[in-house]
């Protein structure tokens, strides 16, 4: 049984369609990727799932919570590392955590704990107590992954996580997203890089328009290009979506 | 509980960033304490005018008045040739004088008319006062002696006034043109007494308040900005995803900026008592209470301002404009009784015109809480009328 279950969600912007009836459905302890080019509804939809937007149709059921009428029991158990690093700058990568696991309703002792084991998982630990302010951009997204990781999180939410990090930083990521799906955390991930969803993902959906086009493992999506000798993920994307640019 | 979290947050930050420590602490002392220096002793002087007067006669009863002037002992009376004092008037060496016409005994005693010239520069307010005063008072006078002169005349050519006692009369006429009285002395006669010297208005006293009441707005508009930053930033986003609702979100930041703008508060009215030797009058639980509920008009007008604006910038555009606009007219810079009425009417859509009027109330005229409760009720409606419209429009996410 999927641990996440969308079934027609929709999304207008002004009356342009942004998410178009979108079916979907991820497996617990999965690494699922949501790939497609700027302003095919990546973000919408990841939006849509962590209820911070409500769709205008459709519903999705995340651990047996529907998205439209059980908002907070779906917050209770996910995380969102948002593709713009939110964060405080002015306080340090402790004081994030702390913030940010207080609010997630951890009472003061459980918040210091899980800030300890979040900065310690990112490779953060030795730095806890600098100012994020004083970080590099690689460090920063690794503070910004360790926040969605705070509430110990069942469905964890990555919209282009690694956008600008240092392949070190990166490589860090990966571990830490590998380790947390082996525990048995879903991840949805989004992602530019499609050779990082080639690598990382037991299965992927191309989305574009608003709508999934292809969903596979990686290996199957290579079989819709049979004409071609050892296609990669990248020649099967762009066959799907075209080479016309998408300036949004 | 997450609202307090959050506002525990923003008030960690505020104190903790210098710029908002200088703008919103800092800067306002500083103020404070230059415009009390250069206000000063103002007011304490009070200067004897020196009132000049000159005569076209060459003899006569002006000389004598002059003469009566001279000994006063609470006028500082001068006397200047006509040509002299025109031209020490032209030249702006006095403020002004008195002129009694050439004609002038001649005219009070042969009963037509006749006038006297106060000649006063435009600047000089208190000279034209005090010689229109002393114009006005000779006038009603030689007004008063020429009547009693035709009385006396007509009981004299009388027929019937056989047993008039004419010695008695001739020592009325002697007496009302005695050389030290002229005329007959009023009825009712005023006297002024100084006891102990004269107090300047304490500077304190009119600036702090004042400045309270625009620093407070001011930093709690400003708020607006970062409230939009941490919506541009996602933060706000992400902590709805963490749990929080909009309501959390809402309370937190308006709660944020009540802790922030009451820090504000206890730092500057400290100030004022401590370093500034300001009255805090006699009823301190009112100035508490029209501080914290104008600290809740200006919190609320904060996130009010953030659900109405985009940017970062334009919410500090328009805090800046609406504080900087708000501040002269409520009276934040002057005592509001000092505007024409059409201003002070004008006055009344800001909530600092309130609370500047029950501080002035208060601080100055020893109004107690009771008295002053009208006052907060109008600063505590802006507050639910600036947070009924927040509420209707505020978005933690940046759709």
């Amino acid at each position: 049984m999927a641990f996440v279950s969308a079934s027609n969600l929709r999304k207008s912007y002004d009356g342009e369609p942004a998410v178009v009836d979108l079916d979907l459905d991820i497996f617990a302890g999965e690494i699922f990727g949501l790939l497609g080019p700027n302003g095919a509804g990546k973000t919408t939809t990841i939006k849509m799932l962590a209820t911070v937007l409500a769709p205008d149709s459709g519903d999705a059921e995340i651990g047996g919570y529907s998205i439209v009428s059980a908002p907070r029991e779906v917050r209770r158990i996910i995380g969102l590392c948002p593709q713009d690093i939110a964060l405080y700058e002015d306080m340090s990568a402790r004081e994030n955590l702390l913030f940010f696991g207080r609010m997630a309703g951890l009472n003061a002792r459980e918040a210091r704990t899980r800030a300890v084991e979040c900065l310690a998982t990112v490779n953060l630990d030795a730095r806890a107590d600098e100012r994020v302010h004083r970080f590099s951009g690689g460090m920063k997204r690794r503070v910004n992954l360790a926040i969605a990781l705070v509430n110990q999180p069942r469905l964890l939410f990555l919209d282009e996580p690694t956008v600008g990090v240092d392949p070190q930083s990166r490589a860090r990521i990966y571990d830490t997203i590998r380790a947390l799906a082996g525990e048995g955390t879903t991840v949805l991930y989004t992602t530019h890089y499609i050779e990082e969803a080639e690598n990382l993902c037991n299965r992927v959906a191309i989305i574009d328009g608003g709508q999934i086009i292809a969903q596979d493992t990686p290996r199957g999506l290579h079989t819709l290009l049979p004409d071609t000798e050892r296609p990669t993920l990248e020649d099967v994307f762009l066959h799907l979506t075209g080479r016309t640019l998408r300036d949004v | 509980m997450r609202a307090w979290l959050l506002a525990g947050k923003d008030l960690q930050r505020f104190l903790r960033d210098p710029k908002a420590l200088a703008f919103g602490l800092a800067f306002p002392v500083l103020l404070i304490f230059f415009t009390i220096a250069v206000q000063g002793n103002a007011g304490a002087d009070d200067p004897m005018l020196h009132l000049y007067v000159a005569t076209a006669e060459g003899s006569g009863l002006s000389h004598d008045i002059i003469d009566v002037l001279l000994d006063i002992e609470d006028l500082s009376i001068r006397t200047l040739e006509p040509a002299e004092a025109s031209r020490a008037l032209e030249a702006g060496e006095i403020g002004g004088y008195l002129l009694f016409p050439a004609d002038f005994t001649e005219a009070v005693t042969g009963g037509y008319g006749t006038d006297l010239s106060v000649r006063v520069g435009g600047q000089a307010l208190r000279t034209r006062y005090a010689l229109e005063g002393l114009a006005r008072d000779i006038a009603a006078r030689a007004g008063t002696s020429r009547v009693v002169l035709d009385a006396g005349l007509s009981l004299l050519a009388t027929p019937t006034a056989h047993d008039v006692d004419f010695s008695r009369v001739e020592g009325a006429f002697r007496e009302l043109f005695a050389e030290d009285g002229f005329g007959a002395g009023p009825a009712v006669t005023l006297e002024s007494e100084r006891v102990g010297p004269i107090l300047p208005p304490d500077p304190p006293d009119w600036s702090v308040p004042g400045y309270v009441v625009m620093f407070l707005f001011f930093t709690a508009a400003l708020g607006a900005e970062s409230i939009v930053l941490e919506r541009r930033n996602n933060t706000l986003e992400r902590l709805l995803v963490v749990g929080a609702t909009r309501a959390d979100i809402l309370g937190g930041k308006f709660l944020g900026g009540v802790t922030r703008a009451m820090v504000q508060a206890v730092l500057l009215w400290t100030a004022g008592i401590a370093l500034f030797g300001m009255n805090i009058g006699r009823a301190p639980a009112a100035v508490l209470v029209i501080t914290a509920v104008f600290v809740f008009a200006s919190a609320a007008f904060g996130v009010l301002l953030a659900s109405l604006v985009r940017t970062p910038a334009a919410a500090h555009s328009a805090a800046v404009l609406v504080s900087l606009v708000a501040a002269p007219l409520g009276g934040c810079w002057w005592p509001l009784f000092l505007a024409p009425p059409w201003l002070q009417d004008m006055a009344r859509i800001t909530p600092h015109a309130w609370a500047n009027a029950a501080f002035l109330r208060t601080l100055i005229y020893g109004a107690t809480l009771p008295e002053v409760l009208g006052e907060v009720a109008v600063i505590a409606l802006f507050g639910i009328a600036f947070g009924a419209v927040a509420l209707l429009r505020f978005r933690p996410d940046a759709e």
